[in-house]
């Protein structure tokens, strides 16, 4: 494939030193003197590509070592093994060259003042990143248009909502043009409608703008949106990487069965039939479609017995719990 | 060009905390008056022209002077630097093509200068209508700005290397807290060092805080030697602006290391 490439990314290894403390007073206290230094690894391994606009994204549980990649990629850490490039910089040796092409939002944190309105802080960085007047009053009327946020962006920042917060956080860090924007769970609490608006923006942003994205989120919605690709890491080890499609093609034609039933009813041992939970008075049964119709199941279950019947395809969220259980 | 724009922007900021901003200002006010009420009490008492070669008035501009500047070197990078990390964005900050420490400084810059158009000069012009001019020359005056110039760079600098502190333990609270006790106790807030014992006074002489407050104001009040006070402040800045660099970038190698 002829695309750009954006950030490569080869055999990336990161580890912290931190120490183990038992709990109690005592062993406070004898930590002050003797601490039990223990490495901890955050990153093993990690090799991708991510090419021009595109919406890459990276997954997994809390600490799994999405932050500590995105710092890498950003330069804030250092790696202790492996090689990484990213707009053609490496990063933790560039970070000030490579951060005038680069965006990033931390969903968690703000980068405003909080007692003024966000357009005082957009003039701020416009001086710190040396925009141009032009550009910034066009890259401005853009966003404000985009987002619907004409009014919002002349409002203290600490009056507004989280989702309208967020869509003042995405403008200030799209005004100097990135070629590359970092997004750490930007959707994180916010309301369905404010979700949709925020991916809406951010489609049309990589569309039009050839802006590459690079996307951590605990939101499946997010990824199946917005992301072709994407990388799960778990416990720092890269346990996936490739087509969003992909993933859910693996557990294509898997459906979950949820009968309700009193008294007794008689699970049929079939090829393609796997029961996951079994309750009183209710189990869960998976479907392998491509081994077993579910019509002969429900035949074959089917009962005076049976309350209540539930079907349900197999979700990208109900994917990745699997693969973080080890369960494929 | 562009620190000029900062600095408007950043003021701009400042301006948004209007009672904080006014308050300590009333408070300082307040502690002039119950110092000068003290000092009156004590030269009234005890018939004496002058102690210490400080006279009653010199004594009240002493304190109106030393406590204006204390207001205008009152620098806090190393609370904001401590904000910054542990609740903030300081991740962020590292990631704008902008130095981070000079960042800092343009952001205290941009306070002090609000605070002596705003507060610092309209307080000394009242001060003035109340209790007449202060014991200075032109020359001395002129020199006092310069000294407090220097003394403001001075600050900055051990601030900033304060500030690097909390890069190396988890919180640098009580350590700011133990620097500033001990600062009150040495920088002639309370009383002009001389009253100090001799000998106390002579280590000071050597130490980088008197430099800050008290000496300054002794130029301002022509009851110093210019040069002299230049002198130690610039050997002083000399010393500490390389070191406060060392500083910051062994906090840089250790964020890089094992992130904040």
């Amino acid at each position: 494939m002829d695309r750009e490439e954006v950030i490569s990314v080869k055999e990336i290894s990161k580890s912290f030193r931190t120490y183990k403390k038992e709990a109690g007073l005592l062993n406070t206290l004898k930590s002050i003197f003797r601490r039990n230094w223990i490495r901890k690894r955050v990153l093993h391994n990690i090799s991708f590509e991510v090419y021009k606009g595109e919406i890459f994204g990276i997954l997994g549980p809390n600490g799994a070592g999405k932050s500590t990649l995105i710092k890498i990629l950003s330069g804030i850490l250092y790696p202790d093994e492996g090689f990484a490039k990213v707009l053609g910089y490496i990063p933790w040796k560039d970070r000030k060259k490579l951060s005038k092409h680069v965006g990033i939002i931390f969903g968690q944190k703000s980068q405003l003042f909080w007692d003024l309105p966000a357009i005082d802080s957009f003039e701020l960085l416009k001086d710190i990143y040396g925009i141009p007047e032009k550009e910034y009053e066009r890259n401005l009327r853009v966003m404000v248009e985009l987002l619907d946020a004409k009014e919002i962006i002349r409002k203290p920042v600490r009056t507004l909502s989280l989702g309208e917060r967020m869509k003042c956080e995405l403008t200030a860090s799209l005004l100097h043009n990135p070629k590359l924007v970092f997004l750490d769970e930007p959707t994180i609490g916010l309301d369905i409608l404010a979700k949709e608006s925020i991916r809406k923006f951010i489609r049309k942003i990589a569309k039009r703008r050839k802006t590459t994205f690079i996307l951590t989120t605990h939101d499946m919605k997010d990824v199946e949106e917005l992301c072709e690709r994407c990388i799960i890491l778990d416990k720092g080890l890269q346990i996936f990487l490739g087509k969003v499609e992909d993933l859910k093609k693996y557990f294509w034609g898997r459906k979950v069965l949820t009968i309700k039933y009193e008294d007794k009813i008689n699970i049929p041992k079939i090829k393609g039939l796997k029961v996951l939970k079994a309750e009183k008075y209710k189990i869960r049964l998976e479907v392998d479609t491509k081994q077993v119709k579910i019509k002969s199941v429900l035949q074959k279950i089917f009962s005076p017995n049976v309350i209540d019947i539930e079907i349900q395809s197999l979700d990208l969220e109900e994917v990745l719990k699997r693969i973080y259980r080890k369960r494929w | 060009m562009v620190a000029f724009r900062i600095i408007k922007n950043l003021a701009k900021s400042r301006l948004a905390y209007k009672f904080e901003f006014f308050g300590n200002l009333i408070f300082s006010i307040l502690w002039i008056l119950l110092l000068v009420v003290i000092w009156q009490a004590v030269f009234l008492f005890s018939n004496l022209e002058s102690i210490e070669g400080f006279t009653f008035h010199d004594l009240i501009f002493y304190y109106i002077i030393i406590q204006l500047i204390r207001h205008g070197l009152d620098v806090d990078i190393s609370y904001r630097v401590e904000q910054l990390v542990r609740y903030g964005n300081f991740v962020s900050f590292l990631l704008k093509p902008i130095s981070f420490p000079i960042f800092c400084f343009l952001d205290d810059l941009s306070e002090k200068l609000v605070n002596i158009f705003l507060k610092i000069l309209p307080t000394f012009l009242v001060f003035v209508l109340i209790f007449g001019l202060p014991p200075s020359t032109l020359t001395s005056f002129l020199f006092g700005i310069i000294s407090v110039i220097f003394a403001y760079l001075l600050m900055v600098l051990i601030d900033f290397m304060l500030s690097t502190l909390i890069f190396f333990t988890k919180s640098s609270h009580g350590i700011f807290d133990v620097f500033q006790t001990g600062l009150h106790l040495i920088d002639g807030i309370l009383f002009p060092l001389i009253f100090f014992p001799e000998k106390v006074y002579s280590i000071l002489l050597y130490l980088p805080f008197p430099y800050l407050t008290f000496f300054p104001t002794l130029v301002f009040l022509n009851k110093a030697d210019f040069l002299n006070v230049l002198g130690f402040q610039v050997v002083w800045i000399l010393l500490f602006f390389p070191l406060s660099f060392f500083l910051w970038h062994l906090s840089l190698k250790r964020i890089e290391g094992a992130g904040v």
